[in-house]
């Protein structure tokens, strides 16, 4: 088994791998840490250079070519927004909303209606995360998970055991055994200052909210972790992207 | 024993979650596969330097003494440079290694050990030292050490500033 971590993503960034042979775990690692490297520089919000940073300060009415995973993102977060009746908002704490953004799915380009600043922080770890499976798998891993900081995907058998980390910081849960799934968790209680607000109302949470999502894919647990942070867990999203909620408070 | 070792090897807790990762000579192997050697230095910064670290990375220079290890190749012949350093970010303690290479860019960092608790009890002396002298002989870890957490997100601005300032130590120790 290797298990490694790097500071990505504005966390920490585990990935994880059982075979026998070490030579390939360290190659599989490195390769899945570069998968998050490239995820980190397209799409951080931080970063002067990002693909992210070129959209936003993009002029409003133009059209823009986007790359094809950024088009992916983008038609994601869009779908996300509509089924969670915008409380899946990457504007939120920002400006602007995310529907005055008109993508075009096939030929990679987007139009900016109105003013807006793209945040994708609730969404781009999972999605890292996902490139980084997918980059694990490839390698020839049986086995193996990546943990951008709470947003975790693993797949085989022979997987690691969950616990979640309870919003009063005091206690982790009882065991959580997943296979080929992914979990994301969202709350305020780590960072009250920069944390989590209310798209709607603009109101920051309270520091006992924190939900906790189970999917197949971590971009989906992601996303929807903030959707369940102000939806009922029996809401019609977590239907419609096959997601449980394991934490809601 | 250091105390970086020791905390490596700690108790899981309800309050507290702790990996350990890899080890020096893994971190270096994987920083600098080329490297046939590793030598090691004591660096003791002037207080000019330590002036000019905290002004290089734009945040306070700590410590005037570090242990770096220098990679060599086959030839003798220096490739870059290992520090091990830690960080006390608001929940967690890190151990990381960051490798500079002989161009001063950063080649690798690789967290070490991570242990995380809730809240102001890692800055208690009283609480770290009951690390110290620990070690794998002493059975102080609870369960299975294979365990992930989900919660919400930490961040590690703690450890992105301790890397600055150790590409900016290299750079002022000029240690290759």
């Amino acid at each position: 088994m290797m298990r490694r971590a790097q500071p990505w993503l504005g966390t920490i960034v585990e990935v994880g791998c059982i075979d026998a042979d070490e030579n390939l775990m360290i190659h599989a690692c490195n390769k899945a840490f570069q998968s998050i490297e490239a995820i980190h520089e397209r799409f951080s919000f931080q970063s002067k250079n990002s693909e992210l940073t070129r959209f936003n300060q993009a002029p409003v009415a133009e059209q823009l070519t986007v790359s094809n995973s950024f088009a992916e993102l983008l038609h994601l977060c869009l779908e996300l927004n509509l089924h969670s009746e915008g409380y899946f908002e990457p504007c939120a704490g920002h400006s602007g909303c995310i529907k005055d953004i008109e993508l075009n799915i096939e030929n990679h380009t987007a139009i900016k209606k109105a003013y807006l600043t793209l945040d994708l922080s609730g969404i781009a770890k999972g999605y890292a995360v996902d490139r980084a499976i997918d980059t694990l798998v490839a390698c020839g891993i049986a086995c193996g998970w990546v943990n951008a900081g709470g947003d975790l995907r693993m797949f085989g058998s022979n997987v690691p055991k969950l616990h979640l980390r309870t919003p009063n910081l005091q206690n982790v849960t009882e065991e959580i055994w997943l296979q080929d799934a992914a979990v994301a968790s969202s709350g305020n209680y780590l960072n009250p200052l920069v944390g989590v607000f209310n798209p709607k109302s603009e109101i920051a949470l309270n520091s006992e909210s924190a939900a906790t999502v189970q999917a197949s894919t971590c971009v989906i647990a992601d996303a929807l972790c903030k959707a369940a942070l102000f939806l009922p867990s029996s809401h019609s999203i977590f239907n419609t992207y096959d997601a449980k909620v394991l934490w809601q408070s | 024993m250091s105390w970086p070792i020791a905390l490596a090897i700690v108790a899981i807790t309800p309050s507290a979650f702790a990996v350990d990762y890899l080890t020096v000579a893994q971190a270096r192997k994987i920083i600098f596969p080329e490297a046939a050697t590793f030598q090691e230095q004591d660096i003791q910064l002037t207080n000019a330097q330590l002036a000019a670290v905290g002004k290089l990375a734009q945040t306070p220079a700590r410590s005037s003494n570090w242990k770096v290890a220098v990679a060599l190749n086959a030839e003798d012949k220096p490739i870059g440079t290992i520090v091990i350093e830690n960080v006390i970010g608001k929940f967690e303690l890190i151990t990381f290694a960051v490798g500079v290479s002989i161009n001063g860019m950063i080649q690798g960092v690789e967290i070490l050990s991570y242990r995380e608790s809730h809240g102001g009890e890692v800055r208690l002396p009283f609480w770290r030292k009951q690390f110290v002298g620990k070690s794998l002989a002493n059975p102080i870890r609870v369960g299975d050490d294979i365990r992930l957490i989900s919660g919400a997100t930490l961040s590690c601005n703690a450890m992105t500033e301790g890397v600055r300032r150790i590409a900016a130590v290299v750079a002022i120790a000029k240690t290759l």
